[in-house]
């Protein structure tokens, strides 16, 4: 035993070296998306409306709204419609060629919201958490999933190789020297965290089982190719088709098929409504289920006879498929329950509080000033410890910061106001990169600093242009958290400025 | 324990394992289903489980230092996969 334990704290620290960078990125831009669409509303604050679905108007009545913006010929146009965190309505369309469109309305006007301007949270932080920004032959997805391969193995094999773990539970020794209260750290969030890191890394891989394992079907599903894959994928998660016919063909009532929604659902409620091929008379409606009240992300989906409003079909998810749909809503938390957004905000953090305390663990035990610690792995790992801990937290704050100091209407030449912001986020991290490769370990006190200027900056500037009134809650936490960021930078800055005097890492 | 058997070990054991689990969720689903279980459904419940075995092989495989049980172990698994594989088609 004392062997295995040996040779998995090997696996272990390599893994954590090679894949805590990435990790801390990944648990970081997570714990960001939990609050997604409340930095939405920071960054957007034309979208700022007060949150009531009651005085929404009927579907018909939207329907008659955007019909002006449906081209000829057009796929598809869908609303989603306004919920407590999405105060607005998103009305998209797929023209029959070319990009699709995507206008935000106010939901009770149902006039267009003016161009965000930006990305947010929910279009630059969530995509980054599960992509990485790289859409290259889905490298980045892999990458994601082999980094949570890497922290299943990471969580097992601490386990095993921390086994005094219960016993060390209660010791944190905060004021001993820094590898001493690094690896409490590590412990202390490890533990209290675990089964949390667990349910969330195995969770999130189940989200994407299908890409995994792309040839899982084929031993059921025999038809070659693409042929196989859609008949498990139709068979898995519903979805209805049938063609475009050419002839036109009328809408009937949206509001008389939600009506029947209802009562198909036992009282449940739309989350959005799609018409396809608008127009034609071979066009059918589809309903799909809110997640609001329920763990599930549920696939219940009903199609209509966009003509007659007769129901053409009626899906849901089969037991297999519900637990899938059951692991994939722990993960995304699209149901309404305030006080457990925040225990995933919070647990999220203490993942990388773990993550980060294990990295800088495993620097400070390996002290800089000896000659037998000098080399070019140590330096790299420093240098990716600092920008991948500070340095994505100073890029996310440039970024919010960014958001409020660019005007409305600023872009250069091939770049949009919303590619500018994730410009400056990219500029920032590079910089801090820079910066911890060429300072070595001072650089963590600079970064430091710069975060927590940054912090009160941004919360300052979101107060100096959107003023102190009328604002959601949403905008209030976000500007509380900036200014908590703010305050644990400093201290933090602190502590490693007086470790530093002491002679530590 | 030298670099490269060490690199060709983690080789076998990362992207050899991740080929195994791979073949293993298609035998599993095809096993199911043949069981009677729904097409769709046997796929799911073999790709969840497929999430479990891989972590489980990478644990054995990267802390099992006797090359020799390593590579049969790995071996014996690809011919028994292969063999059901057989069997069912």
């Amino acid at each position: 035993m004392a062997g295995y334990r040996r040779r998995l704290t090997g696996v272990h620290n390599w893994a954590g070296v090679v894949f805590g960078g990435l990790l801390f990125a990944i648990f970081w831009m997570g714990t960001l998306s939990v609050f997604d669409r409340e930095i939405d509303r920071w960054m957007m604050p034309a979208t700022r409306l007060a949150a009531s679905s009651d005085a929404a108007p009927g579907l018909d009545r939207i329907a008659q709204a955007v019909a002006s913006q449906v081209p000829a010929g057009a796929r598809q146009w869908r609303i989603d419609l306004p919920t407590e965190r999405t105060p607005v309505l998103r009305f998209s369309v797929q023209p029959g060629k070319g990009p699709p469109q995507v206008r935000q309305l106010d939901p009770r006007t149902l006039a267009p919201l003016p161009e965000p301007g930006t990305l947010g949270a929910s279009g630059f932080f969530y995509p980054f958490h599960y992509g990485l920004q790289i859409a290259w032959m889905d490298l980045g997805n892999w990458l994601v999933g082999a980094a949570a391969m890497a922290m299943l193995l990471l969580l097992l094999s601490g386990v095993v190789i921390h086994r005094k773990l219960f016993a060390e539970f209660f010791t944190f020794r905060l004021h001993k020297r820094l590898p001493r209260s690094s690896l409490d750290l590590h412990g202390v969030s490890g533990v209290l965290g675990l089964p949390f890191f667990l349910v969330v890394t195995l969770s999130g891989l189940a989200i994407f089982f299908g890409m995994y394992f792309p040839t899982a079907h084929r031993g059921v599903f025999l038809e070659a190719g693409e042929r196989g894959r859609a008949q498990f994928q139709a068979e898995a998660y519903g979805r209805y088709s049938r063609p475009a016919v050419g002839t036109p063909g009328p809408l009937s009532s949206l509001d008389a098929m939600a009506a029947r929604a209802g009562r198909e659902w036992g009282g449940g409620v739309p989350y959005f409504v799609r018409v396809w091929w608008p127009g034609d008379a071979g066009g059918y409606v589809e309903f799909r289920r809110s997640y609001g009240n329920e763990v599930a992300m549920n696939l219940d989906q009903l199609y209509f006879d966009a003509g007659t409003g007769q129901l053409l079909r009626s899906f849901q998810a089969r037991p297999a498929m519900g637990v899938q749909r059951f692991l994939s809503g722990l993960h995304f938390i699209q149901f309404r329950h305030w006080p457990l957004r925040w225990l995933y905000f919070v647990m999220g953090l203490g993942g990388c509080v773990m993550i980060g305390a294990g990295m800088v663990f495993w620097l400070a035990s390996r002290p800089a000033g000896k000659a037998v610690n000098d080399h070019a792995g140590r330096r790299i790992v420093q240098a990716v410890c600092v920008a991948g801990l500070a340095g994505i937290v100073l890029a996310t704050l440039a970024y919010l910061g960014a958001n409020r100091l660019l005007l409305a209407a600023a872009a250069l030449p091939g770049w949009s106001r919303a590619e500018l912001e994730v410009a400056v986020f990219f500029a920032a991290w590079g910089g801090s990169l820079v910066h911890a490769a060429v300072r070595g370990a001072v650089a963590w006190r600079g970064q430091l600093v710069v975060i927590c200027l940054l912090g009160w900056g941004c919360a300052f500037l979101e107060i100096a242009t959107t003023g102190w009134h009328g604002k959601p809650a949403a905008v209030w936490g976000v500007d509380a958290v900036l200014v908590v960021v703010a305050l644990l930078a400093a201290v933090i800055a602190g502590r490693v400025g007086r470790a530093a005097g002491r002679g530590g890492s | 324990m030298s670099g490269l058997s060490i690199s060709l070990r983690i080789v076998a054991v990362v992207g050899g394992g991740f080929g195994l689990t791979s073949a293993a969720v298609m035998v599993t689903a095809a096993l199911l289903a043949r069981w009677g279980m729904a097409g769709s459904e046997a796929v799911v419940c073999a790709a969840l489980a497929g999430l479990l075995l891989y972590p489980g092989l990478l644990l054995w495989g990267l802390a099992e230092h006797r090359p020799a049980r390593l590579y049969c172990g790995l071996g014996g698994f690809a011919a028994a996969l292969a063999a059901v594989w057989w069997v069912l088609a």
